[in-house]
């Protein structure tokens, strides 16, 4: 076999074996949703899992090795769908910043759905000391900066026309503490196809943005 | 702060007064001539309700003795805006209430609205079948904002109704009236009961598809036509402003006459004109039924023998089981007025044209209008009539139109 090949083959083999994990491992979510949804999240065992996605559970600790692994992973889809739904739009990426933070913020809650339970019991795991969890702990911050800089580039797109003014490392931040604000609010309404939550996340938004540009006109802006 | 944006999103008097941050940027208020500074003042006060909820302040002030006769004017002209929905709010509203996204059931379907409703905005499509239609869409949490701030209103008002500026009965007139227009179903009723009902050749009404439409998406044929100022514009003849100034004086005493209701909201923006004097009539959102005794009382009170006219009045009190009293007199004493100067009595004056252009005839319609709707013995069921009469004349003086009025109310009552 030819070097170039070789190495093509290899990577291509590579590239299979990392689609392959991936696969696994949003199969194993799938199963373990499931699992949390009917039973909760306390009360399901890794065991229980690794019985319905039909693998040991030796197997199952290869790819997570704890239920808070397997719910670090769900956000990781999280953002990870949200993102690509916004870059597969072209028309979103030409947006007002208010409908791009939007389509983001409803992208995320839109995952988050079905799982309403189960981001609940994750909130009670988050607060513990030594959770995986907590907002605190590297993987959250790992997962976290990966959201921030996906921000960061919206934001600074949005500045680079004119529409706001550049806000720096902290934008990404404010923006952060506020879509927990939202997430408050949608685990929190109750009206039909959260109705409450979609007027809040859209006023909120354009009031918001409109603040950041008249404080940018009226020559307030500091940072 | 949860609790505090959870009432920031219920409160649809909250959604206005944050447009106070938005209007201005997304350039998308209506520049309305102010007549005097306090009447600006006035304008803008109820503009930041915006919705149904200025139909509320609307009335709600011509019942308290709060409007001077300059601002009625202004006040009947108001027109309401629910907040502007981007394409990605707008489909996610689409496929909430229909289970679908709209490009999956129109051949095509434009993303930015091409006008707003007082509680949505609406889109040009295309069915597959190649019809060109109108898709109304909800903004979302209307409902719940709007009866929170009903509920508020009413709660504010309890001193008004206790001193008696305000009826109670009226109150809920309007409350009725509102809560109405937010679901879309009851719109396509009353647009079915136009069709049905109405069969006047120049008025083109829409229609509805059933299938498209719900509580909070209604989806109707699209009514072609150019909004008034765009019909202006174009400088119709004084020919042509007379024929579509009598079509629509017999458009509203048809309603009266033969349908015993009225398409209540009395603003410009529900008429699309047309250069051979045809009209569509849009946005039925607000239709008045009316109790059909009252009403053909209300219709004896046009033509009466000069001393039976009163006699004719008092009977829609008594009909109404509220005594008639100094006030009610009063009331009836301006109505005369009001209609001999439209409408005159005497059969060798029936063809005689009214000048609805005279500057004068609207300052007097005006003041008496004011002045019958400011009375707080005034009938709710006559409030609603009178208002959406007094918008008509009003409509008919901005086309400075001249009518056969008295021609056309006695065809109508003939028929």
């Amino acid at each position: 076999m030819p070097f170039g090949s070789f190495i093509m083959s290899t990577a291509s083999k590579k590239g299979k074996r990392l689609l392959n994990k991936e696969r696994t491992k949003a199969a194993i979510l799938k199963v373990a949703l499931h699992s949390f949804r009917s039973k909760g999240f306390d009360k399901t065992t890794t065991k229980e899992i690794a019985k319905r996605a039909g693998i040991g559970e030796g197997t199952l600790f290869n790819y997570f090795k704890t239920k808070e692994e397997l719910a670090l992973y769900f956000f990781e889809q999280e953002i990870e769908e949200a993102m690509k739904a916004y870059q597969q739009d072209r028309r979103i990426q030409k947006a007002p910043l208010a409908e791009q933070l939007f389509f983001v913020i409803h992208k995320q809650l839109e995952y988050l759905g079905p799982h309403e339970d189960f981001l609940s019991a994750i909130l009670v795991q988050s607060v513990r000391p030594y959770s995986k969890l907590s907002p605190f702990s590297l993987e959250s911050q790992q997962l976290l900066l990966c959201y921030l800089k996906f921000i960061r580039d919206i934001l600074e797109a949005a500045a680079g026309r004119g529409e706001i003014p550049s806000l720096g490392e902290m934008g990404p931040h404010l923006f952060w503490f506020y879509y927990l604000f939202v997430l408050m609010y949608w685990l929190n309404d109750r009206s039909e196809h959260k109705e409450d939550s979609l007027a809040f996340l859209d006023r909120s938004l354009k009031v918001g943005v409109n603040i950041i540009r008249k404080i940018k006109t009226q020559g307030l802006w500091k940072w | 702060m949860t609790r505090l944006g959870m009432s920031l999103a219920g409160s649809y008097l909250g959604y206005q007064l944050q447009n106070l941050f938005l209007l201005g940027d997304e350039g998308g208020q209506r520049k309305k001539r102010v007549m005097q500074k306090s009447a600006a003042k006035m304008r803008q006060e109820l503009e930041a309700l915006k919705g149904p909820l200025m139909k509320f302040g609307q009335a709600l002030s011509m019942q308290s003795h709060l409007v001077p006769e300059e601002f009625l004017q202004e006040l009947s002209s108001l027109q309401m805006r629910a907040p502007a929905m981007h394409p990605s709010l707008m489909r996610i509203q689409f496929k909430n209430s229909l289970g679908t996204y709209p490009e999956e059931i129109f051949g095509s379907f434009e993303e930015e609205p091409f006008a707003a409703a007082s509680l949505g905005q609406v889109h040009r499509a295309v069915t597959k079948k190649g019809q060109p239609i109108a898709v109304k869409i909800q903004y979302p949490n209307i409902r719940k904002a709007v009866t929170s701030d009903l509920n508020l209103m009413k709660t504010l008002l309890l001193p008004a109704r206790t001193t008696r500026h305000v009826s109670a009965a009226f109150i809920k007139e309007l409350e009725g009236r509102i809560l109405e227009e937010i679901d879309y179903q009851h719109e396509a009723e009353n647009i079915a009961f136009f069709q049905k009902a109405m069969k006047l050749p120049y008025v083109e009404l829409p229609r509805v598809y059933p299938a498209y439409s719900s509580g909070q998406v209604l989806t109707m044929s699209f009514v072609e036509g150019e909004h008034f100022t765009e019909w202006l514009k174009t400088k119709p003849s004084q020919e042509l402003r007379d024929l579509v100034g009598g079509r629509l004086f017999e458009l509203f005493y048809y309603q009266v006459c033969r349908m015993d209701s009225l398409h209540a909201d009395p603003h410009l923006g529900n008429y699309l004109f047309r250069h051979d004097g045809s009209l569509g009539l849009v946005d039925f959102g607000c239709v008045k039924y009316f109790d059909a005794q009252f009403l053909d009382l209300v219709r004896k009170t046009y033509f009466p023998e000069a001393e039976a006219a009163e006699s004719k009045f008092k009977a829609l009190y008594e009909h109404q089981g509220i005594p008639y009293s100094e006030k009610a007199r009063e009331i009836f004493r301006e109505l005369n007025k009001l209609y001999r100067i439209v409408y005159p009595t005497k059969a060798e004056e029936q063809k005689r044209l009214t000048d609805f252009g005279d500057p004068w005839f609207l300052k007097e319609l005006t003041r008496l209008s004011q002045k019958i709707l400011s009375n707080r013995l005034i009938l709710p069921e006559l409030f609603f009539y009178i208002r959406a009469e007094g918008g008509l004349y009003n409509t008919l003086h901005q086309l400075k139109a001249r009518v056969p009025a008295s021609d056309i109310v006695r065809r109508c009552l003939l028929n």
